[in-house]
């Protein structure tokens, strides 16, 4: 789990490379650290992209945090 | 490349944009967005609008009256006349293509008939007509885009009310061309097609993710298969002309393929569907320019992108 953390924190800090993501609690919203809608979805799409996953619609209610990302990925990846 | 060949290409382009607008950012607060978002990530400061009176065929008559000034090209001398819509005058049928086709007062030689296609559209209706004109031996065509998405927009829908404009384009193609029209790459995801859709009740839906991961995911590849096909590199491209479907969607083929910034030219007119492409292309000068990359995106969801190359240069 940390690892995947610590890949979700890179492909945030590379979307939004104006913000520093590295103090960021895995459990803080990502919208409230200064990440739009936008941004999510980018963010989204590398992490589908890079553990093989893909976060259906009705999941993204919750996958507003890094931990929350990271808990469906460990969950799902294939 | 044989005499065939280099029949049909790209004589010139005529447009036509509504003067009207909605102003983008008095609609920021109603739909919770601030204005650096909207100006920097959608894109669009304002999105034009067709009159209420105006009709598609009225847009496609003014975008063809508008190449017909620059080109002084003699309509009697069209042999096909293609409309890309998805948005049609009336109820479809007839094909919005013989009203353009009667308003313009164009010969009963000339054949008229319309391409249901969304953001991919010009680019696959320029594979279409070269592809006719070639089967049916014609040498002047016309490709018009008006796809005017003001009749199906929801104006309290956030995910698309301050991203969709009107606009209606119109290409001559023939012999005599500023632009050859290159090798083609195209494909399309059935399962995404309600991704982009009108719904029942008779108003646009767009899942925004969906598009974007599609976008995102597929248009990267068409453009190297695209480059591939026609030998050319991406360091050799003077422009790369994306559809102009929001700020972030261009941005991020960009940043994916690694080209740096590429032109956003819709800020002050919207996302004009299949009228995008051609309305970037149509101010660059062919004798400036040597190599033209063109990709459309979008409804279906699916895409089609070719290049483009100057004739001025050999």
């Amino acid at each position: 789990m940390d690892e995947i953390i610590s890949q979700l924190r890179t492909i945030v800090g590379n979307v939004r490379s104006d913000l520093d993501v590295s103090a960021l609690p895995a459990t803080a919203s990502l919208e409230d650290a200064g990440l739009d809608s936008l941004d999510l979805a980018s963010a989204l799409l590398e992490a589908q992209e890079a553990f093989d996953v893909t976060f259906p619609d009705e999941e993204l209610g919750n996958l507003t945090t890094i931990q929350t990302i990271a808990e469906y990925i460990q969950a799902n990846r294939g | 490349m044989s005499g065939a060949e280099r029949v049909t290409g790209i004589i010139d382009i005529g447009s036509y944009i509504p003067p009207a607008r909605i102003d983008n950012m008095a609609h920021a607060e109603r739909f919770e967005f601030n204005e650096a978002f909207i100006r920097n990530k959608i894109g669009f400061a304002s999105t034009a609008r067709k009159a209420a009176d105006e009709d598609t065929s009225d847009m496609a008559v003014k975008a063809v009256q508008a190449l017909q000034a620059k080109t002084g090209f003699d309509l009697t001398q069209a042999q096909c006349l293609v409309v890309v819509t998805q948005n049609p005058d009336g109820n479809g049928l007839p094909h919005t293509s013989a009203i353009v086709h009667q308003k313009l007062g164009l010969p009963t030689t000339c054949f008229a008939f319309d391409v249901s296609l969304g953001c991919s559209g010009y680019v696959a209706g320029l594979a279409v007509l070269k592809g006719f004109m070639a089967t049916a031996k014609l040498t002047h065509g016309i490709l018009v885009t008006a796809d005017p998405y003001s009749k199906v927009i929801d104006e309290d829908d956030r995910n698309t009310f301050l991203i969709f404009g009107d606009a209606a384009t119109a290409t001559l193609l023939g012999p005599d061309a500023a632009w050859d029209i290159g090798a083609f790459d195209m494909g399309t995801d059935g399962k995404a097609w309600g991704a982009l859709e009108v719904k029942p009740n008779g108003k646009l839906f767009m899942n925004g993710r969906a598009v974007f991961d599609f976008c995102a995911t597929n248009v990267p590849g068409s453009v190297r298969r695209t480059l591939e096909a026609n030998g050319c590199d991406i360091a050799d491209v003077d422009h790369f002309l994306f559809h102009q479907g929001s700020k972030y969607i261009v941005d991020t083929i960009a940043a994916r393929l690694k080209i740096g910034p590429v032109a956003f030219g819709a800020t002050e007119y919207g996302n004009t569907v299949s009228s995008s492409i051609p309305l970037l292309l149509e101010p660059i000068d062919p004798r400036q320019a040597h190599t033209v990359f063109a990709s459309g995106f979008g409804v279906g969801l699916g895409w089609a992108s070719t290049l483009l190359r100057s004739r001025h240069h050999g």
